[in-house]
């Protein structure tokens, strides 16, 4: 649900640390209610076709970095669902200003479903496939 | 005639809605939480509000100062009566395995905290069997009821366990059936979605003949694997049996003394006021001749297949259309 909101706005920043690039996406919770930030099981981002390493995307939550690992282990803290989280991208090769292929495929966990007898899977799986533009701006 | 209700038989019970009809606008920020207020008491006098806690308060399972403030000045603001409480107990929340039963009922406390200090009569969640007792005694002692939902693909019928446990507990525990177990047929809006992402006409149609028969979902999954069916067609089978439900609106006539809260779920009401899916003539007979006092929040999902529809007007219609059955 809400898959074309997943992913906030269409411009690309870019943060020049002394090492690395990281581009910076916006991101959004696509459920209709906050959950636990440790539901957020993968995090699977390609731009412009390539696929970006699990390692090599973090996610900015209240002004701390977590990797994906560390993700899981957030259950007590919450992402309401009307607030962006920004995902920190490593991205070794210098990105061209211009348009650029963005998706992301998040693996949710929806914790409130009873993984019982019925064996449904409610790992949900959500893409969102945007074209965004990069300005040469950084933050 | 029974009671100040004019030439009816009965007195209609009360009518209200949950605020997670409006999630699509929410989502995309186009009503805030006092807007939906504001939209539900234009629905007629003494209106009631299903909230869902965690759409709105970002301190949940906890109640913020800032969110009871808005319920309270809303409710009051807009003439609102709160019906119910919607939380979750959330099993899955911690990652690689289930929370234990003190981690649940911890979890559940301040929802149940919250549930009685906004006002409302109220809780609905689901929770596991074992920690029952402990919940109903907190309930008991905080003076508000708690009630399990019974939605698709359960039924009433095969609910015997979660029943007995009402009997236990009556007037504390209870249960709140979705009327999405009522259906007649799947719903117009699901078969047009799927047809319009491309299912073969042959397998949406073997769907809907096998649903009708009460197929096992296994076997409708089965069927559309022979049939060469792809992964939409595989979510198609999974929606028809997660959404549409087999159970007898008349058992609830027996019921009624467990059911604290109803879930008015439909899924369109088309041009000419009709639900196709949703048998609610036989849903209102049921709850009226069991003598129901509460209320049934009116729960639009069919913003589930198509976005765009105005889900506002939707729940216009569906109150008037089941007013028209009050007998």
């Amino acid at each position: 649900m809400h898959d074309e909101q997943m992913i906030a706005g269409n411009k690309l920043l870019i943060k020049n640390s002394d090492v690395k690039n990281y581009v910076g996406i916006n991101i959004r919770l696509p459920w209709y209610r906050s959950l636990p930030i440790s539901t957020v099981e993968e995090l699977n981002f390609t731009i412009n076709g390539k696929a970006i390493a699990r390692e090599n995307v973090t996610l900015e939550v209240d002004g701390v970095v977590y990797t994906q690992d560390e993700l899981h282990k957030l259950d007590n803290k919450l992402w309401f669902n009307l607030d962006v989280q920004k995902a920190l991208i490593k991205f070794d090769e210098p990105l061209s200003v211009g348009k650029h292929k963005v998706s992301l495929l998040m693996q949710l966990r929806v914790p409130y479903v009873d993984k019982g007898p019925d064996h449904f899977d409610f790992a949900q799986y959500v893409l969102c496939e945007k074209t965004m533009t990069y300005e040469g701006r950084t933050w | 005639m029974k009671g100040g209700h004019g030439d009816m038989k009965y007195k209609p019970f009360g009518l209200g809605v949950t605020l997670y009809s409006f999630n699509v606008e929410y989502y995309k920020y186009t009503y805030t939480f006092e807007d939906m207020l504001a939209l539900a008491s234009t629905l007629g006098e003494g209106q009631g509000v299903e909230i869902v806690a965690p759409m709105f308060d970002r301190k949940y399972p906890d109640l913020s100062p800032e969110f009871e403030h808005r319920v309270r000045n809303g409710f009051e603001k807009f003439g609102l009566v709160p019906i119910c409480y919607s939380g979750y107990s959330d099993p899955q929340r911690i990652y690689g395995r289930y929370v234990t039963d003190d981690e649940m009922f911890e979890y559940l406390k301040p929802q149940l905290d919250a549930t009685k200090k906004l006002g409302f009569p109220l809780c609905r969640t689901s929770y596991r069997l074992s920690i029952a007792d402990k919940l109903a005694q907190y309930c008991e002692k905080l003076g508000i009821k708690l009630g399990v939902e019974i939605h698709a693909p359960q039924t009433i019928e095969t609910s015997e366990e979660i029943l007995e446990l009402c009997r236990r507990w009556e007037g504390i525990l209870g249960i709140v059936p979705d009327c999405g177990i009522f259906c007649r047929a799947p719903s117009d809006v699901y078969l047009k979605r799927f047809a319009d992402q491309g299912v073969p006409k042959e397998i949406s149609d073997m769907i809907v003949d096998m649903w009708t028969k009460r197929a096992d979902l296994e076997d409708i999954m089965a069927e559309v694997k022979s049939m060469g069916g792809n992964e939409l067609c595989e979510l198609m089978a999974t929606e028809s049996y997660i959404y549409f439900g087999h159970s007898d609106p008349a058992v609830m006539k027996d019921a009624v003394p467990y059911i604290i809260h109803m879930h008015g779920k439909f899924f369109n009401i088309n041009e000419k006021g009709e639900e196709l899916a949703v048998r609610i003539p036989e849903i209102v007979k049921a709850l009226q001749e069991g003598g129901y006092a509460g209320y049934m929040s009116s729960e639009y999902e069919g913003h589930h297949w198509f976005a765009d529809l105005d889900s506002f007007e939707q729940i216009k219609r569906h109150q008037a259309l089941v007013r028209s059955y009050f007998k």
